[in-house]
């Protein structure tokens, strides 16, 4: 048996279905990904910097506690809709086992639009709070706190629009196939790599 | 009334696969609608809740393990282990063990190790004679050391809800998880008996010392990580940030780990904890919703009516840690129960601590079981075998974890010991 003989492959991608859609969906996802591992970076950063402070003859910096809090909330909501995307969200999978697989479209598309409607209603949320905010500002840094609600509002808006095109990608084309398609998946993982939740 | 139509719509929205958190955050946010309150204060609550000093040990926990698996530290462990344990009978059940234990002291999270091991052990297992339903059950209990040993995601989340010392909750974390181990142990020396097909490998004092030196590196990891906590020199969030420094340093001194590797660890690190904190802070909206239905209240009462006794208490926590740990999220029932069940505690004179490590310990029993059980998924996928056997080769694993349980609510004290030993 020759050893020069070619590693079985596996078959190429399906080309995307909607090519604009597919590249607008990658660059929205890479600057969401960017942004909230850039809050992650900094998190790392700012507390290695304060853990550092405490021994060495320099005087400590009371923003970066402060700045690291705001990042985690930045982090939080700014990747909500790229998990929405990815199906990351933790949720209980039983209806997955039902044989029935319109069964198992229509309540995967019921989900997707309750998430879109509860998308919309804490944009609003933030929305709400940005315009009580008023003038007020952080202790430490003085940073506008409206400012610290604008990347979850972006976060909320993502997540309504997000789920419901997965809403209607998996109405057209079904769980399987909206799921295995790259035209909305997010390859956090790299390619051909198992999705760890 | 109002209350239990909430519960009732959050169980819908999670049986019709609307996400943990969302299923929080909807009810949430119509309850706060209905009773004619500000939009804003939802958005406040569940940011107040997110922006917590000592939740920032989360991500870093979280990229802390993330680090360790990209840098190979699993592969080096296991390699050790095999060096040591080869020879035994059963060798590689007590390996996956091992293993589990070695990475648990770098790694908060029993899905993130049940996902890195599961692809090493359970093809060595099979090669080697060992029972596809034994490798699963094997791996799968002893990824559930990870989030009981210290540094634990879910005692971070516990100890900020409680108010109580993280790092006492981590010593106090360190003699259950060992005995996780030993009663894991037990149940491999008793499994691998009925098993006549399986292969043993060599043993070598040369092997051992080669691969001894190569985890030489990862074995400091949990003494600066546990050694700065205890020792007083770091906070927990703090320790979680110099650990996981420490182990991207280790991967580019090991080669492992390459700079190309960051934004793919960051982008695994943010999937993660966004996951996790989202359903922390849809909790907390939840949480304000049953204080001001006055829910805690009426609970603590039903409760006192029923017992005086802590020892009781204990237990009735327990079961009920591993019916909820069965089809909710562990992070989702800490954030919700623990306001309600501390008060009740401590009027019963029980030790939060203890508490604390009972619930955890509970709950992840619940990660190994239908209908929820992300441990199960996590393993039914990677080996590709369907959940329920996956759920019967872990069956036998639950036992000493079960036991474990029940030992801490009998004699707490081997919760209490270490911390008190620390002085914390």
């Amino acid at each position: 048996m020759s050893t020069n003989e070619p590693e079985p492959t596996a078959p190429p991608p399906a080309p995307p279905r909607h090519p604009a859609l597919h590249r607008a969906v990658r660059v929205i996802t890479a600057v969401e990904i960017g942004v909230a591992g850039l809050a992650t970076a900094v998190i790392f950063v700012l507390v290695l910097v304060q853990a550092g402070q405490r021994y060495l003859p320099i005087d400590g910096w009371t923003w970066t506690g402060e700045l690291a809090r705001y990042c985690l909330v930045w982090l939080t909501f700014t990747a909500t809709g790229v998990l929405v995307t990815r199906d990351g969200h933790i949720a209980l999978q039983i209806v997955d086992q039902i044989k029935s697989e319109r069964v198992v479209r229509a309540i995967h598309v019921l989900a997707l639009a309750i998430v879109a409607v509860i998308g919309v209603g804490f944009a609003a949320a933030c929305w709400s709070l940005i315009e009580e905010s008023g003038q007020l500002t952080t202790p430490a840094m003085g940073l506008p706190v409206k400012w610290i609600y604008v990347l979850p509002l972006l976060g909320f808006i993502s997540t309504a629009i997000r789920a419901s095109v997965a809403a209607v990608d998996v109405a057209l084309h079904g769980v399987r196939e909206a799921s295995h398609s790259d035209e909305l998946a997010i390859q956090v993982n790299g390619p051909g790599q198992e999705v760890t939740r | 009334m109002t209350v239990g139509l909430l519960l009732l719509a959050i169980a819908l929205l999670l049986v019709l696969r609307v996400p943990v958190a969302f299923a929080f955050l909807g009810p949430g946010l119509a309850y706060l609608m209905f009773t004619g309150q500000s939009l804003g204060l939802a958005m406040r609550l569940i940011t107040n809740s997110t922006a917590s000093f000592p939740l920032l040990a989360v991500p870093l926990f979280v990229l802390l393990g993330a680090t360790a698996n990209h840098a190979g530290i699993a592969d080096r462990l296991f390699d050790f282990a095999l060096a040591l344990f080869g020879k035994v009978r059963g060798g590689l059940g007590y390996v996956s063990v091992g293993v589990s234990l070695g990475f648990s002291w770098m790694s908060g999270s029993a899905v993130a190790d049940a996902a890195a091991l599961s692809k090493v052990e359970i093809p060595a297992m099979l090669r080697n004679g060992y029972s596809r339903r034994f490798g699963i059950g094997v791996v799968g209990a002893s990824a559930l050391i990870a989030p009981v040993m210290p540094p634990s995601i879910p005692a971070v989340i516990y100890a900020g809800l409680a108010a109580v010392s993280t790092g006492a909750l981590f010593a106090a974390s360190v003699i259950p998880a060992l005995l996780m181990a030993v009663g894991l142990c037990i149940v491999v020396f008793i499994q691998v008996r009925r098993q006549p097909d399986i292969v043993h490998t060599g043993f070598s004092w040369s092997r051992l010392a080669e691969t001894g030196k190569r985890v030489v590196g990862p074995a400091l990891a949990p003494v600066i990580i546990l050694g700065g906590i205890l020792g007083g020199y770091f906070t927990p969030t703090e320790a979680a940030a110099v650990g996981a420094f420490y182990i991207l340093v280790l991967g580019f001194f090991y080669r492992t780990l390459h700079v190309r590797d960051l934004p793919k660890i960051f982008a695994e690190t943010v999937m993660t904890t966004a996951a996790i904190m989202l359903i922390v802070s849809s909790a907390s909206l939840l949480g304000y919703v049953l204080a001001r239905e006055r829910i805690p209240q009426q609970l603590s009462e039903l409760v006192l009516g029923f017992t005086d006794n802590g020892t009781v208490f204990l237990l009735l926590v327990a079961v009920l840690m591993l019916i909820l740990g069965t089809v909710v999220d562990p992070t989702a029932v800490l954030v919700l129960v623990v306001p309600i069940l501390m008060p009740i505690g401590l009027r019963l004179d029980v030790d939060p601590i203890v508490l604390g490590v009972l619930m955890i310990l509970s709950l992840m029993i619940g990660l190994l079981t239908p209908p929820v059980g992300t441990v199960l998924y996590v393993l039914s996928s990677a080996v590709k075998v369907p959940v329920g056997e996956v759920f019967k080769g872990s069956l036998p694993f639950i036992v000493p974890l079960a036991a474990i349980c029940l030992g801490i609510i009998f004699f707490p004290g081997m919760v209490t010991w270490l911390p008190n030993q620390l002085g914390l």
